[in-house]
């Protein structure tokens, strides 16, 4: 079926299109709350947490 | 023979699955089977065998290596030949269970609805306008309607609590890392359960034990020593900010069970579950990324034969980066710390809703071809994902029925390899409100405004 809209897009590529915009947007949700948590993470100051020692190195 | 349950299960499951669509295969020969079990010397059994398996019937979600056939797991997208059956159908069958058949999911376990374009939607045997919810959906139907008094579903971040809650029957998610997930469909193996949905506590203590004692870790849980459960447990209660997202219904049900559980002698605690909207989010990250990582090279070569719903679940997982999914994992073991500090140190068990709400219309969740299928469903998983996320042992039990006659049911959740208190807890739960004598009815068409059947 052709969708007579400006986009001109017919409608699985427009639930395509869609389905990539929201991809995107939950992403960014999920990184930005990843990244609160990481500050908590640095703040425990776990020995065992190699990660933390990792990546305050090399200053 | 007509008498055996394994054949009475096959005649149910001939007559409900035109009107709830909750099996995807029925093996015709499974009455033979039983025949052949009932006839041999009982001494071939596995002798460390509960008696109470032997003969039982039991279905699998479409995500299990049943018989060697591929699963469908409810995709367009066909898999690989695998090269042995699952672990878990194995063990009870050895067990003396009989498989009858395969059961309907969402695709590829990555939803919770019950909905699917290839399938079909699954419907709740309690009301059919209704949802089941998943993506164990067609076991928690096919117990409800008393097809099987066994079904065997996974659970990753609530798909066997969930439909048994929608559906009104226990979903028992056991300690992750006890039972092997070997021979079944992954979806998060970090956080891939299998779980088990009865209408009997008993018969799934038998399961669940049943499949501990024959995994290779030989992983013994706690038993549980209090005599009379749950009277002198401690039950956390969630204070009212983790609350929100659960409607009218859900606190009605988590009341009932909170005046029942205090009526049987265990004193109600309320409790901080502040770690819980974190561990939902790296739950969902977790997901995403493992997900996308196993579906990576389907998704590039069939990335049209998914239902798009799951295609942007996955396309998310891609999306992410390295770095957010191993901050993600190093949460984890901070918020397990915090888990057992903040919780588990004043508390035995934890009450809290399974779902935000009864079993909704089915018309009113979104369809498997909805790109805003994620974020629509989000809060369906709130109350349960965050224990896969933990590893914690989690069970759905019903607690009654709303006015509109659909099931109410309540989540408990105890720490790492407390399994047996949970299920001794569902016990008496169960024996106080006998909610399984209660059971839904074959429609027809006299009773059912004239409706034909759906499928």
């Amino acid at each position: 079926m052709i969708d007579s809209t400006p986009k001109g897009l017919n409608v699985d590529d427009r639930n395509l299109v869609a389905s990539e915009e929201m991809a995107h947007a939950i992403a960014a949700e999920f990184t930005n709350t990843i990244a609160e948590l990481r500050r908590e993470l640095q703040m425990t100051d776990d020995p065992s947490d190699w990660m933390n020692l990792l990546q305050r190195g090399g200053q | 023979m007509t008498g055996l349950p394994a054949v009475a299960a096959l005649r149910k499951a001939r007559a409900w699955q035109p009107w709830i669509n909750c099996f995807v295969t029925i093996d015709d020969t499974a009455g033979d089977r039983a025949e052949q079990l009932a006839a041999v010397d009982q001494s071939d059994a596995d002798s460390a065998a509960p008696v109470q398996l032997r003969g039982i019937p039991v279905a699998y979600k479409d995500a299990f290596v049943v018989s060697g056939r591929i699963p469908g797991a409810g995709s367009r997208v066909k898999l690989a030949q695998p090269t042995a059956r699952a672990d878990v159908e194995r063990i009870l069958s050895r067990s003396g269970t009989v498989t009858i058949g395969t059961l309907h999911l969402d695709e590829f376990s990555y939803a919770a609805t019950g909905r699917s374009e290839v399938l079909g939607d699954c419907r709740n045997p309690w009301n059919l306008e209704h949802a089941t919810g998943g993506s164990s959906s067609g076991a928690a139907a096919a117990v409800a309607a008393r097809i099987v008094p066994l079904a065997i579903g996974t659970d990753t971040g609530g798909s066997v609590r969930l439909p048994a809650a929608w559906c009104g029957v226990l979903g028992f998610k056991p300690t992750f890392g006890t039972v092997s997930t070997a021979g079944i469909v992954p979806l998060s193996p970090s956080q891939d359960t299998v779980g088990l949905l009865s209408t009997d506590v008993e018969l799934l203590r038998q399961a669940y034990h049943a499949l501990l004692g024959n995994t290779l870790s030989r992983v013994r849980p706690r038993r549980a020593d209090t005599p009379h459960p749950p009277a002198g447990l401690r039950i956390g209660r969630p204070t009212d900010v983790h609350l929100q997202v659960a409607d009218e219904d859900a606190l009605a049900g988590l009341h009932i069970a909170e005046k029942a559980l205090g009526d049987l002698g265990a004193a109600l605690v309320e409790t901080e579950l502040a770690y819980m909207p974190a561990c939902d989010t790296a739950a969902a990250v977790v997901t995403a990324s493992e997900a996308a990582a196993l579906h990576g090279r389907l998704l590039h070569d069939h990335a049209g034969a998914y239902q798009l719903g799951t295609r942007t679940r996955l396309r998310v997982g891609q999306l992410l980066s390295a770095g957010t999914y191993v901050d993600a994992l190093r949460y984890r073991s901070v918020a397990i710390r915090r888990a057992m500090a903040e919780t588990f140190t004043d508390v035995d068990v934890v009450l809290t809703p399974v779902a935000p709400s009864a079993a909704p219309k089915l018309t009113d969740l979104p369809p498997p071809s909805s790109p805003g299928l994620s974020r629509n469903t989000k809060d369906l998983l709130f109350y349960t994902r965050t224990f896969n996320y933990l590893g914690f042992p989690s069970i759905s039990v019903p607690v009654g029925f709303t006015e509109q006659g659909l099931p109410l049911a309540v989540q408990l959740t105890a720490a790492p390899h407390a399994d047996d208190v949970l299920l001794n807890v569902a016990q008496a739960l169960q024996d106080l409100f006998n909610w399984s004598s209660r059971q839904p009815q074959l429609p027809s068409p006299a009773n059912n405004r004239g409706r034909r059947p759906f499928v």
